[in-house]
């Protein structure tokens, strides 16, 4: 970080006095390694472009010429996986042109991925003040506000975002779903999952999030029928079936629940103990049943092993 | 929005993972699916079942000035959640958001009024204070606007008209003695509950003169226990601040407000489950920054609701258990 900073730093220096006086002299040939360096970002080469930039400076070229080169620098260090590189250029060039939508939305998508949310809203309100009908950063800043737990801000730039990219964008609708779900907003969670469905007709997600909302709504007969669906189209996954599994026991059908909890190695042996032991009782086999939350009472996940121990204690 | 002091969260959407436990904790922390699979689906038949048959949750929200509007943050947390609170109590500036939630006012509602404290006159109490009139003239003031803010909200209400069963703290300023008002007007004990000592002139009472109840009771967990809470979350914003006071006036503010943090240490251990905001930072009467202070307490909520939901569905099992 400390050695990119200072190589940028030299890249400011004038190398020319008459350039640096009146700027643009070299112009013409600054912007023929600006196309170079756009044919070499073109094949992914950013090495190439990263040494056509040390030279490109040198010139003094114009600003326009320079916000590019930064442009493709900080999409090489992007696409390199190097943040930290990426960080610096565009802040150095957000800096210099500040009025820049591009390096505001680069800045804040970076930013965002690494975990700094609350860093990224500003510059992702600031590239959507420029370009509201940027899908990116429309979905950037629901993300942002999301993970910070602003539910209610990220939905309508979630919403923007599934517009824009006309409902065909499954992750982002995925994404969508489940933050509505988190924010128990039942009839939007279910109009996403829709969509989804539609877009993705053999995944088992959508589904998922249809019988959570139904589970929500205090509708356990539909979202059986819907989680029954999803282990339809994934009869692998065990979670699926022992999540059917519990949604049949909430909605009064302990039968049903126990004939849905798969058999299970070690991994999800203590939720579907848990579970197991739960129908057992309601049956009325309590003795039974409290096998299954001693074994639940094992589990290596600690919430589950809690539930399971506070079930034990109350016996 | 200020967005500016807070510490970068996890990041949890990774290109490609797309399963839902993963959309599920983003802002939170990561559990296993089977975990979130117990807990989102335990949770909706939960929220879904009235007390008796679940244990009632009371909400306990600290004192703590312009920090308190913290409590915002994290009602609208509770919220999104649909977190049950059947049960709330407050001291001083927390007496003021649960009485106003209490008595019914959105969440969005009370956020506005966080967002205009500060063009609202009750920054004038404080920042009308002056030291050398209070010398001169040997007499306590009355906090006419953070009054007024009180008569025209919660004025006309009484504890019996609230929408849920709410109590509030103050100080008996003769004797020392904690007083728990949980029933006739509503106003006076609020004014009563936020009535800081050495400034403001106690409020009289039936024969009582009250000041802020912070000064002996930080977090009212009891209090809210006594409503009948089997459960208690409590709001804490507790100062830490390393501010420096350079008056009179904020060297007693942070007196009170050191006492209050120490209170709370030993008070938070009786609440089922806490959540505090980062907020030590702001100082009591900083009512410029009270948005921020609501902002921090509903990103600190968000990061710990997944845990509250857990223990209290724990606390539950057994009740949930044979209400199958």
């Amino acid at each position: 970080m400390k050695n990119s900073a200072g190589f940028l730093l030299l890249l400011l220096v004038p190398a020319n006095a008459a350039a640096f006086l009146f700027g643009g002299i070299s112009d013409k040939k600054a912007e023929g390694m600006l196309n170079g360096m756009s044919a070499n970002f073109e094949k992914g080469d950013c090495q190439a472009v990263s040494e056509i930039s040390a030279s490109l400076f040198k010139e003094k070229p114009s600003s326009a010429i320079r916000e590019k080169a930064y442009s493709y620098m900080g999409r090489c260090y992007e696409a390199q996986g190097l943040p930290d590189k990426a960080i610096t250029v565009y802040k150095l060039a957000y800096g210099l042109y500040p009025e820049s939508d591009f390096f505001a939305g680069r800045l804040a998508s970076i930013y965002m991925k690494t975990g700094f949310y609350a860093t990224a809203v500003p510059l992702f309100e600031k590239a959507l003040r420029g370009r509201s009908d940027d899908p990116e950063a429309n979905a950037g800043l629901a993300r942002c506000y999301a993970s910070l737990g602003f539910l209610s801000k990220a939905k309508p730039y979630y919403s923007m975002a599934a517009i824009l990219s006309d409902f065909g964008d499954l992750d982002l609708l995925k994404e969508y779903a489940a933050q509505m779900l988190r924010k128990r907003d039942w009839e939007e969670a279910d109009l996403i999952a829709d969509y989804a469905v539609k877009l993705a007709p053999g995944d088992a997600g959508p589904r998922e999030v249809k019988a959570r909302v139904a589970a929500g709504r205090g509708d356990y007969k539909r979202a059986a029928a819907q989680m029954r669906a999803a282990v339809k189209l994934s009869p692998s996954d065990a979670e699926l079936s022992i999540e059917l599994a519990l949604m049949e026991l909430l909605g009064g059908n302990s039968e049903a629940a126990l004939a849905d909890i798969p058999v299970t190695g070690t991994e999800h042996g203590g939720l579907a103990s848990l579970v197991r032991g739960m129908a057992l009782h309601k049956k009325g086999e309590r003795a039974r049943a409290l096998e299954y939350f001693k074994e639940a009472a094992g589990s290596s996940r600690p919430f589950i092993a809690a539930f399971a121990a506070a079930l034990i204690k109350n016996k | 929005m200020s967005f500016i002091n807070y510490r970068p969260l996890r990041c949890v959407f990774f290109a490609g993972c797309l399963c839902l436990s993963a959309y599920f904790t983003a802002g939170a922390q990561e559990f296993s699916k089977g975990e979130e699979i117990l807990r989102e689906l335990m949770w909706d038949k939960l929220v879904q079942t009235k007390t008796p048959a679940r244990p009632a949750v009371g909400l306990a929200l600290s004192g703590g000035g312009a920090r308190g509007f913290a409590h915002t943050g994290v009602l609208e947390t509770l919220e999104y959640a649909e977190f049950p609170v059947d049960y709330v109590s407050g001291t001083s500036v927390g007496s003021v958001i649960g009485g106003l939630y209490t008595a019914g006012m959105s969440v969005p509602d009370i956020w506005k009024f966080a967002k205009e404290t500060s063009t609202l006159k009750i920054a004038r109490d404080f920042k009308g204070i002056k030291l050398l009139s209070l010398l001169i003239t040997n007499k306590l003031i009355t906090p006419t606007y953070i009054n007024q803010f009180i008569d025209k909200n919660l004025g006309s209400l009484t504890f019996g008209g609230l929408k849920k069963p709410f109590s509030c703290v103050a100080m008996d300023f003769r004797t020392g003695e904690k007083i728990i008002f949980d029933e006739g007007p509503l106003g006076i004990a609020v004014k009563a509950s936020v009535n800081l000592p050495g400034i403001f002139a106690p409020v009289e009472y039936r024969h009582r003169y009250l000041v802020d109840g912070g000064v002996v009771d930080f977090i009212p967990v009891d209090a809210v226990r006594l409503l009948g809470a089997d459960w208690v979350l409590a709001s804490v914003t507790a100062g830490a601040s390393t501010y420096l006071p350079g008056n009179v006036l904020m060297s007693l503010l942070q007196v009170i407000d050191i006492r209050g943090s120490m209170l709370a240490s030993n008070e938070e251990k009786e609440a089922n489950f806490l959540i505090k905001p980062d907020v030590g930072e702001i100082v009591m009467a900083d009512f410029d920054r009270c948005e921020e202070a609501g902002e921090a307490g509903l990103v600190e909520a968000a990061k710990r609701v997944d845990k509250a939901r857990e223990s209290y569905l724990i606390f539950s099992a057994p009740r949930l258990l044979e209400g199958l």
